[in-house]
């Protein structure tokens, strides 16, 4: 049983986490509203390149032109890959974007000013990352990854929104209605994220961890699955981090810096809200693996 | 579904989020955000109660549009309503259990139980030294220097010249305020070597001839100065902020850069030993220490209350066993340095040490302005 005190703990951080996700799930449903009205299908398939390998590349670096939080990105997603982005496309941008952004490099730079390995090393390594994530996507998923009862309805919407008789204004509002929809069966997946996080930073202890800490093998799998655990935003997981230095190595610290934004539970439970868990399982294994490689080839090369 | 079922959903669905938005305003009217959210955050939440309130009207439009069978949806699909009794408890009553948390429940600030779980940190945000390391004078990053790169391909000292002119100020040297950043100057690529750890002895200045009136500090206390505080190009805003602090007679630590401020000590610590230092915090104990020890900490928010971590000194007072945990305290000392649990630590030898109110902010936050 847990004392009155990480009781109150709990209820600090579960509300602290809700409230400072809110704004950003809106922001997304709504700019996913906004490009539903204003993007057309064929702007969005002429930015990005044919060339599988240009066309990761220049969806890492999307993030810097369109940051989002991870909250808000997912319905962005889910709309852009209704207007025909590719999957592997609209996935580095979800994976690269919450890291590639100046005001993450910012937080990052703040947190480890010294240690120009760690704050250089989480883009670098994170863009390596989600290039090599990208092409196995391309070469290896096959069919579609979106619920299927949402493929159905906003392909009759679709339809509808090319259908003169259909009034402007009513087309508009029932937008503004279906991205107040979608931000409500959002928020219950973040309100469950919020809640098992909240519940997960009151239980476990310091000691744990530093127990932990000190296998090379271990090391990177603790931090990494830690930072699913924890669930924090890229903008303030570097703090956290960095309080780590002198129990986990520098390649560890950046396992945790890179798979925290890319895949954590918080995401997990978004991502089930939009695509098939066929799909959420594939890329969870993928992201995992990936970065694993490359942080623990990091850590005998450099 | 019936349109007057889904509409029952829609206004319940209304009724949460502008539960929600008034949750919000509860929170900024009671001036407790800063319980959960930083403040750099603050404006994003605030706009957000009004985004809420907006969809929570769009959601009681849409229930009045099905009550009265009037919605003209270009599809029939159903967004996901839940479909059964149970369902929709569970999804509503979810919804419900922040709003009734936040709203019914005392705001509440993460003290000493938070501090435990999370592990204090006694050195700022600096690695922490184990004892029996060699003498680094603390420097974390330990780099072979280069010459720092300049456009204007001027020498190191004129580089240096202009970053400590601009942190010079009145108030925080403890010096007459005629004095001349030139002064400060005058030590030579002495800092600059190759080896940034070492320090190096006083034989290649060559003082040269100041044109201001020498003021209460002379050019080789200066000289001296510079060269207690080594640094490379990762610690040079440190290494300043530690020159500042070291020339005061009381060292105090400003809760706008609480952190920063350890960071700096921790990292110059030897050179502290015996300065008087002034700091307020809540009492935080862990195990290890004896009956006479405990820490004098803040927690800091980067983001929100989930990244919260906590920061502190080490300090040592005889009766300390008579406060309790949590209690807020100004504490003033001397510095010492120690070993605590096989990391070499700064400590304060407490003098004087009285109980405060809870400070309005009781979070400290990182100093984004730190450097600049």
């Amino acid at each position: 049983m847990i004392s009155e005190t990480q009781f109150q703990n709990f209820k600090t951080i579960f509300l602290g986490i809700v409230l400072e996700a809110l704004p950003f799930l809106l922001l997304g449903v709504f700019v996913a509203a906004i490009l539903q009205v204003f993007v057309s299908d064929e702007a969005i398939q002429r930015i990005i390149p044919r060339n599988p390998i240009l066309g990761v590349i220049v969806a890492c670096f999307l993030g810097i032109l369109f940051p989002l939080c991870e909250c808000g990105m997912i319905p962005v997603v889910r709309k852009l890959l209704r207007k025909g982005m590719p999957l592997y496309i609209g996935m580095v941008y979800i994976l690269s974007s919450p890291i590639i952004n100046p005001v993450v490099f910012a937080s990052t730079y703040t947190a480890f000013r010294s240690q120009p390995d760690i704050y250089w090393g989480r883009f670098g390594l994170a863009i390596l990352a989600a290039i090599t994530i990208g092409l196995v996507l391309y070469y290896f998923y096959k069919g579609n990854p979106l619920k299927t009862r949402d493929y159905h309805h906003e392909h009759a919407h679709d339809h509808h929104s090319h259908d003169p008789h259909l009034k402007k204004r009513r087309k508009y509002l029932d937008l503004l209605s279906h991205a107040s929809d979608e931000f409500f069966d959002m928020g219950r997946f973040l309100l469950l994220g919020a809640f098992i996080t909240a519940f997960i930073h009151v239980i476990i202890p310091r000691e744990l961890l530093v127990s932990i800490g000190n296998s090379e093998l271990g090391s990177h799998l603790f931090m990494m699955a830690f930072a699913y655990l924890l669930s924090l935003c890229s903008t303030s997981d570097a703090f956290v981090a960095a309080s780590f230095l002198n129990t986990f190595s520098v390649s560890s610290l950046l396992a945790f810096l890179i798979y925290g934004p890319m895949l954590d539970l918080k995401n997990t439970l978004m991502m089930l809200s939009v695509f098939r868990m066929r799909f959420v399982v594939f890329i969870s294994v993928v992201i995992t693996a990936v970065i694993f490689i490359i942080t623990f080839a990091y850590s005998y090369f450099i | 579904m019936s349109n007057r079922k889904s509409a029952i959903h829609y206004c319940f669905r209304a009724l949460i989020l502008a539960g929600f938005s008034f949750y919000i305003v509860h929170l900024i009217q009671q001036d407790s955000l800063n319980y959960y959210i930083a403040p750099r955050m603050e404006i994003y939440v605030k706009l957000t109660a009004i985004g809420l309130y907006v969809v929570a009207a769009f959601q009681a439009i849409r229930g009045w549009q099905e009550w009265h069978s009037t919605a003209t949806v270009s599809c029939d699909c159903e967004h996901h309503l839940p479909k059964t009794r149970l369902g929709s408890l569970i999804t509503y009553g979810f919804f419900l259990v922040p709003l009734l948390l936040g709203f019914f429940t005392p705001d509440t600030l993460l003290g000493s139980t938070y501090a435990a779980q999370k592990g204090m940190n006694y050195s700022g945000s600096n690695y922490q030294q184990l004892v029996d390391t060699p003498n680094s004078t603390s420097i974390p990053y330990n780099e072979t220097l280069e010459k720092p790169q300049q456009e204007t391909g001027a020498s190191s000292d004129e580089l240096l010249k202009t970053v400590l002119e601009d942190r010079a100020s009145p108030t925080s040297l403890n010096s007459d305020t005629n004095e001349q950043p030139e002064d400060l100057m005058e030590a030579s690529t002495t800092q600059y070597s190759s080896d940034p750890l070492q320090v190096q002895s006083d034989d290649t200045t060559d003082l040269g001839a100041s044109s201001v009136a020498d003021t209460s500090m002379s050019t080789a206390e200066d000289d001296e100065l510079m060269k207690m505080f080594p640094y490379d190009i990762f610690t040079k805003f440190n290494a300043e902020h530690a020159m500042e602090l070291y020339q005061l007679d009381v060292i105090e630590i400003p809760e706008s850069t609480f952190i920063e401020t350890l960071t700096s000590l921790d990292l110059y610590k030897e050179k502290f030993i015996g300065k008087k230092m002034k700091m307020s915090g809540f009492m935080f104990r862990e195990e290890l220490m004896n009956d006479s020890q405990f820490a004098v900490s803040r927690i800091a928010m980067a983001c929100c209350s989930a990244d919260s971590m906590p920061f502190g000194v080490l300090a040592e007072y005889g009766r300390a066993s008579q406060f309790e945990d949590d209690t807020w305290v100004e504490v003033v000392g001397e510095i010492e340095v120690t070993d605590f649990n096989g990391y070499e630590l700064m400590m304060l030898k407490v003098t004087s040490i009285e109980t405060i109110r809870e400070p309005e902010s009781p979070y400290v936050y990182p100093n984004y302005e730190f450097g600049l």
